[in-house]
């Protein structure tokens, strides 16, 4: 499990910032393989859902890092599926450390684009840099989620028996989710008047079907 | 060149050109690789004043990679050379892919993935991964042929389709999921208490209020606080 899920970071690592580009970098599909892995898909899947939804707000463009919803997805997903969650208030603790964390997890991305510049510059007419690079891109990968995951299970050990308010994470999750569609809604670019009838019906006809 | 074995191991390698991008000549090395692959694979005659050139600075949407090459190629001996459409193109398809593949793409594969996903995860997780790297696998796999057939008049190909209205067709198209996604993760999942109806409306009045004005990481972090709040005086 252990190998798989760092094999699954390497691969995360690489697809979000440096090759590939394949779309397994995406919280939905981390939360749903990780779910996979650990038996525990049907609740990873609504905790992906959610980190999916912050994430689409932010658009990579040019040189700009986007915030790293990937690592927040695969922290989050091991942990929900692997039980650690034993409450939802503890749930929604390391959820807000992890949105910290998340700009240290940036952080490292910018090391490896400094690293990648200070070999391209030595190296400047050599293929290597690129293998250099992926390599590197993967082992950022493996390190930083799997120092993530370890660092919120030690906080979890810590918090012991506080924190233990609720048991629904699915419904808190969500209702979250609910919150950060308005944000999607407004970063889809749409006439706004046909855009909010779409939505409605949307929101109307699923009500129906449902 | 054209042959289906090439262009199968050049999609493989543009999976990885992008490997050293770095803030000095972003995906310069990779596309010197690529040319440096196909001048030899096609047999070419490519001086290495020009091979190394290529190393420069360069940057687009990597989706689009092989359309470059195509072009690249296309114009090697004509008078214009092959640079000046290497610019042209990249940046162009750098803002096409950005808007289309980053912003509109990739939210309605998620939607799409999100719906079948509350019936079936794993069903849900294959359709996104075959919607979208279907399209991203035919554009990388057909770009080389396509780039070179059409040469500095690619964009005509592109005009065939009308490429620069897909994002908001699919933009219309992903506000009509999310409203039916909302409501089949309200009801599948048996919230359906007028407690919870007002709640749901509620969060997400707020949130399209919040868009406008607040940053979504603070947004995100205010409802986790409303939230615990919640929990430790009533729960949902």
């Amino acid at each position: 499990m252990t190998l798989l899920l760092a094999l699954l970071a390497f691969f995360v690592s690489l697809d979000r910032f440096t090759a590939l580009h394949i779309m397994i970098s995406r919280p939905i599909v981390i939360a749903t393989i990780v779910g996979l892995l650990t038996s525990n898909i049907q609740l990873t899947f609504y905790v992906g859902i959610l980190i999916e939804i912050f994430g689409l707000i932010d658009v990579q463009v040019g040189t700009r890092i986007p915030r790293e919803d990937s690592f927040v997805a695969f922290v989050m997903s091991v942990l929900v599926g692997n039980g650690y969650f034993t409450s939802v208030s503890k749930f929604l603790v390391i959820l807000l450390l992890l949105l910290i964390l998340m700009y240290v997890a940036n952080m490292t991305e910018e090391i490896v684009r400094k690293i990648n510049k200070k070999v391209f510059t030595k190296y400047r007419y050599s293929n290597w840099p690129i293998l250099f690079g992926v390599v590197i891109s993967g082992l950022r990968g493996v390190l930083v989620y799997s120092a993530g995951v370890y660092f919120c299970i030690l906080v979890l050990e810590y918090l012991g028996g506080i924190f233990k308010h609720g048991n629904n994470i699915k419904t808190y999750s969500i209702f979250i989710s609910i919150l950060l569609s308005g944000y999607l809604l407004r970063f889809l670019s749409f006439k706004s008047l046909y855009k909010y009838i779409i939505f409605l019906l949307g929101l109307f006809l699923g009500w129906l079907i449902a | 060149m054209a042959n289906r074995l090439n262009r199968f191991f050049l999609l493989l390698r543009s999976l990885f050109y992008t490997g050293n991008f770095n803030i000095e000549n972003m995906q310069g090395t990779g596309f010197r690789w690529l040319v440096d692959y196909v001048g030899k694979k096609g047999h070419y005659e490519i001086s290495d004043e020009l091979l190394k050139k290529e190393g420069e600075y360069f940057n687009t949407h990597p989706f689009f990679i092989t359309f470059i090459l195509g072009v690249w190629f296309k114009e090697l001996n004509t008078e214009e050379g092959p640079d000046y459409w290497k610019k042209v193109y990249s940046s162009a398809f750098a803002a096409v892919g950005d808007s289309f593949f980053w912003h509109s793409f990739k939210v309605f594969c998620f939607l799409i993935m999100a719906i079948i996903g509350i019936y079936s995860p794993v069903v849900g997780l294959i359709m996104y991964l075959l919607i979208y790297n279907g399209f991203h696998f035919y554009l990388l796999f057909a770009g080389f042929k396509i780039g070179y057939k059409y040469g500095k008049n690619l964009i005509t190909w592109f005009n065939l389709f009308r490429v620069n209205q897909w994002g908001q067709i699919f933009d219309a198209v992903s506000v009509f999921l999310l409203g039916l996604l909302l409501s089949f993760l309200i009801k599948s999942s048996g919230i359906v208490t007028y407690w919870h109806y007002f709640l749901g409306a509620s969060l997400l009045l707020l949130g399209l209020f919040f868009a406008k004005t607040l940053n979504v990481v603070l947004a995100f972090m205010f409802a986790i606080f409303g939230f615990g709040v919640l929990l430790l005086l009533r729960g949902l």
